[in-house]
């Protein structure tokens, strides 16, 4: 391997201290580079990006990711969160928090069982098979993001992410990337978008854009930047 | 999900203050009713022991706050309403068993919280507020809370129930069955400011910055009962019996019958396409705002600034100081934008109705313009009433209103009551004080013209405030007052709207308002499906009122609202939730029935068809009073051809209209002599469990004048 | 140059009895008719300035009627009757309404300012 190779690796790898065994049927899309211990975690191929200047706080997205995933409605297994307080100021009294697909995915890297991995079906989406969750909440504490962008399934004792809708049962249409995210189709206004190409990972606030159109304006709001982490 | 109960929280939480217990039961039972109102009403005849009381501050009143299947599901524009039933405060001449409605999140986190209702009956010896933690419920003492405002107390409580509940970065911990659950929603609060504390009859219940259940006195029934607020936190879910059936749904719901997001049509017509806007009245502090919604909303009405004032103001509360406030800014719209929209966060703080404030105010203005208020005048009042249109001014009059001082202790049991009191009752009859009905404030809709508004206003309860059929007005009126040809031609319009009202009606005369048509059998069909409609579907399973009914919609080729569409019908969302079988005219044949509930309870608070009645001057004057351009409605003319037609100038024929009520009576089984039910109406309705009630209070109509 | 006397600037600028007031409404949909009283020729103004979210609900011709009756203006009541008959459409009339009055307010403070 030569020096260059090694920059490309390490821009997108990570030290993984488990052995071998599994490794591969445990890593999803994930690979190992033979005869190491180095982690090749591919890019997911959609990332969902947010207005928050745009939601109305109808927490639509949050009840239908819950209802296409689970068959039932709720906000704390959402994938997808929206924190409002009713009396701050705009824009600062609406959060989106969505599951950034992190290119280095640590909460892929920190779960212990590869339940959290890469599904190479589905696009490389980071995602969590439930069978396999032992339920230890590595994954939760991982993430880097506040509000942490995993939930926990009481009910069910293991961790949930946002998965991009690849296994959305209660989704009529065909999920993933490349296919039809829930949160993205039943916003009223349209501030949730998918995108195939990622945001700036070095960013903090690359995953905030700007979703107003022309008729925001002529309706007399406004359609400024809006430069929030998160 | 272990709970079956499709929809159903399954569990009801009552609330007994003076014993100061809290207990639950199953949902199943109510199952029948729906949620919200119909929910509310039957638990309300279950837990209120005395039914003739007509003072909801009296102890034996019972309060129920009331999700619905549809609450915390993504059912468009019905996720977060909420109802509130019990007996009201300053209605005239009595309060009746009524009911107000409120948006926000406050019942789909109930419902999360694994609640279908709050029942509150009796009065704590000291305030208190109820405290609910997924299933973990507790009376606390208000303590220093009971006197602070609506924003104050519940930012005190956010602050201190998620301390309390700690966490993980970004989500609160809250009990679950099974070790413990997360959420990121700070606790839903449900609360009265110092009005409801002070038991006047404008005080309301308050919910986030500005969610009101605002007519009909519920604040003064909580202050009352000495309950400061309820919090909720939950982090359950709904069950849904079809999810695919029900996320179908929502998307074809936005795909064919909702507003363009990013090219909206400013010309549509009907309440559900309407593009996202906030309802406000007067000129926005700048253009730095969101519009913000209620929970599950699909086009939303309200708007959060970056001023740090008017979040989630909206409606008639941004409006109706503003004449006097342009006045006190010699036309500065910048500096009024700033009094007008502080006024009305002062009326969501104060926890105070602002609905009659508008006209109660320009009665006062007159009374004192005639040398009849001032201090130590005939009508006592110290505020300073040269400053009318000023914040300063404003501020005083509520903080008086809200603690019934000053001008307030006249009107603190309601407005005709202190015109009584104050020896102006003429001024309420002759429409000076423009209160039409049951005490309560005109809506802006004139009895005389819009006649669906005034008479269910009279067969129910309250100022009905239902908009469905009222959206008629606005959009061909607007349309002519720009210039523009109307969307849909008058034929179109009522052929359309009424082919959804079958087969209650029997076609497009029951929208024909012309005086020739006003009394008809076919005007009280459309009268009758709309209050059956509203019963059911708007206040029951709680879809919001600006958004449905979707008669008429001009986002579809043919013209034809959501509602009652195989598509995104009520009963689609309904089925999908619930798991039953309804069909859209059977959700109306459920308003039906608790509309005959309701009938009942009112019965035995003593109504009469007497007292059904409007303020004189809707019988003995011309709508004419103000230099209105015109009341347009779709008409039949001589020739029997549509137009729409202006509908000033006239008045109601008392004769005529009470051969209107004596007609509705018989086609609803009820004594016409007295608007009363009978056994054989009571049998029809499947409500036979409330006669004996009934006959022991000698309150069952004569069954052979049906 | 204004041809109006101080006498009739002063007039212009005056507010009527509550009892002389014109009563009409402001049209806020869904919310309703909201009453408005209007006591001076400024307050109409205001009144008919265009709005994105409201409208003024009134009729020109009536309004003609108050301003002959209670200001004596009758060259300003003319042109709104005019403007009745001309404009093609109530909203356009009330715009068109609403330059006339407040050219007419401002001329008659510049008369009594000198």
């Amino acid at each position: 391997m030569n020096d260059g190779d090694k920059a490309a690796i390490s821009r997108r790898t990570f030290l993984k201290s488990l052995g071998t065994v599994g490794l591969v049927a445990a890593a999803g899309g994930a690979f190992f580079l033979p005869g190491s211990r180095l982690m090749v975690i591919p890019n997911s191929q959609g990332f969902l990006v947010v207005d928050m200047g745009k939601c109305m706080g109808c927490c639509s997205c949050m009840t239908t990711c819950a209802l296409v995933h689970h068959g039932f409605t709720s906000l704390s297994l959402a994938r997808i969160q929206i924190l409002q307080d009713p009396f701050a100021k705009y824009p600062d009294d609406i959060t989106m928090a969505v599951c950034h697909q992190c290119q280095d995915a640590p909460c892929v890297k920190a779960c212990p069982v590869h339940a959290d991995h890469v599904d190479g079906n589905f696009g490389n989406v980071r995602t969590i098979d439930p069978q396999r969750c032992i339920g230890c909440l590595q994954c939760i504490a991982a993430c880097p993001w506040i509000p942490k962008r995993l939930q926990w399934d009481s009910d069910k004792g293991h961790s949930q992410k946002c998965d991009l809708c690849a296994d959305a049962p209660y989704l009529k249409e065909k999920g993933g990337p490349g296919g039809t995210q829930s949160c993205v189709k039943v916003c009223p206004v349209g501030a949730i978008a998918f995108v195939d190409k990622m945001p700036d990972q070095k960013s903090k606030s690359s995953y905030n854009v700007n979703l107003r159109g022309k008729a925001w304006k002529i309706m007399d709001g406004s359609t400024d930047d809006i430069v929030r982490e998160g | 999900m272990e709970n079956k109960l499709y929809g159903f929280a399954g569990k009801i939480l009552l609330v007994d203050l003076g014993a100061g217990t809290t207990t639950a039961v199953s949902s199943e039972k109510y199952r029948q009713w729906g949620g919200g109102h119909g929910l509310g009403s039957a638990l309300f005849w279950d837990y209120c022991k005395d039914k003739t009381i007509t003072d909801g501050r009296d102890p034996k009143n019972v309060m129920v706050v009331a999700a619905s299947p549809f609450s915390g599901t993504n059912t468009p524009s019905a996720g977060g309403r909420c109802e509130v039933v019990g007996v009201g405060v300053g209605q005239y001449p009595v309060s009746w068993y009524t009911r107000s409605n409120f948006g926000g999140r406050f019942s789909a986190t109930l419902k999360y919280a694994g609640w279908d209702a709050v029942v509150v009956m009796g009065r704590a010896r000291e305030p208190v507020w109820l405290d609910i933690r997924n299933h973990e419920v507790a009376i606390r003492p208000a303590g220093k809370l009971w006197g602070t405002d609506t924003k104050t107390l519940q930012q005190k409580l956010w602050q201190r129930l998620l301390e309390e509940a700690g966490g993980m970065e970004g989500w609160y911990r809250l009990p679950g069955k099974r070790g413990p659950e997360y959420s990121t929603q700070k606790p839903a609060i449900l609360c009265i400011g110092p009005a409801g504390e002070h038991q006047v009859a404008q005080g309301c219940l308050i919910h986030d910055s500005g969610n009101g259940a605002g007519q009909c006195g519920f604040g003064a029934v909580w202050g009352s009962k000495n309950l400061k607020a309820i919090a909720v936190q939950g982090s359950g879910a709904v069950a849904v019996a079809d999810p695919a059936a029900l996320a179908a749904a929502r998307f074809a719901a936005k795909e064919h019958y909702a507003a363009d997001f990013d090219n909206p049509d400013l010309r549509h017509w009907g309440p559900f396409g309407v593009p996202a806007w906030p309802v406000i009245f007067f000129d926005q502090p700048n253009e730095h705002r969101r519009v913000q919604a209620c929970q599950g909303c699909i086009a939303g009405c309200r708007a959060r600034f970056n001023v740090g004032y008017g979040n989630e103001v909206s409606c008639q509360e941004t409006e109706w100081y503003s004449p006097h406030v342009i006045k006190w800014c010699k036309g500065d719209k910048q500096k009024a934008s700033e009094i007008v929209y502080k006024t009305a966060d002062l009326c969501n703080q104060l926890g105070l109705n602002s609905y009659p404030m508008g006209i109660g105010l320009d009665w006062l203005i007159g009374l004192r313009e005639e040398g009849r208020l001032g201090p130590g005048k005939e009508i006592d009042s110290k505020l300073d009433w040269d400053k009318v249109g000023s914040l300063e001014f404003i501020r005083e009059l509520l903080e008086a209103l809200a603690r019934g001082e000053d001008i307030g202790a006249l009107v603190a049991d309601g407005w005709v009551q202190g015109a009584i009191k104050a020896g102006r009752e003429a001024d309420w009859r002759s429409g000076k004080l423009l209160f039409t009905y049951w005490g309560m404030p005109e809506h802006g809709y004139d009895s005389r013209l819009e006649l669906e508004w005034g008479y269910e206003t009279l067969i129910c309860d309250r100022d009905m405030n239902s908009h469905s059929i009222n959206f008629i007005f606005w959009f061909v009126n607007i349309s002519v007052i720009y210039g523009f040809k109307p969307r849909i031609s008058a034929e179109k319009l009522v052929k359309v709207a009424t082919d959804k009202m079958k087969p209650w009606v029997s076609g497009p005369e029951a929208l024909d308002y012309a005086t020739a048509n006003m009394y008809s059998d076919a005007v009280m069909d459309m009268v009758r499906w709309h209050t059956f409609y509203s019963r059911f579907w708007k206040n029951s399973c709680l879809l919001c009122d600006f958004r449905w009914a979707d008669l008429f919609n001009t986002n579809r080729p043919d013209l034809s609202g959501a509602t009652a569409s195989e598509t995104a019908g009520e009963q689609v969302f309904w089925n999908a939730v619930t798991g039953e079988h309804l069909s859209f005219n059977d959700g109306i044949a459920r308003g039906r029935r608790i509309w005959h509930l309701d009938n009942a309870i009112w019965a035995l608070q003593g109504r009469h068809r007497d007292m059904m009645v409007f303020a004189d001057y809707v019988y003995d004057k011309d709508c004419d009073t103000f230099e209105f351009p015109f009341y347009l409605w779709p008409c039949r003319n001589s020739a029997g051809e549509w137009e729409y037609t202006d509908l000033l100038h006239r008045r109601l024929d008392r004769e005529k209209f009470e051969d209107w009520k004596t007609r509705f009576f018989k086609k609803e089984g009820l004594d016409p002599g007295s608007g009363r039910p009978t056994r054989a109406g009571l049998k029809e309705q499947g409500l036979e469990f409330v006669t004996a009630e009934l006959e022991r209070h000698k309150c069952l109509g004569r069954e052979d004048k049906v | 140059m204004s041809t109006l006397k101080r006498t009739e600037a002063e007039r212009l600028l005056a507010e009527v009895p509550y009892r002389d007031r014109l009563r009409t409404v402001r049209m806020a949909m869904p919310s309703g008719m909201r009453p408005v009283s209007l006591r001076s020729l400024e307050e109409v103004g205001w009144f008919l300035e265009p709005s994105l979210r409201t409208l003024p609900g009134i009729r020109l011709e009536n309004l003609a009627d108050w301003i002959e009756k209670n200001f004596a203006d009758l060259e300003t009541a003319d042109k709104l009757r005019r403007l009745t008959r001309e404009s093609p459409s109530p909203a356009a009339a009330c715009k068109a309404a609403w330059s006339v009055i407040t050219a007419r307010v401002e001329e008659a403070r510049g008369v009594v300012d000198g």
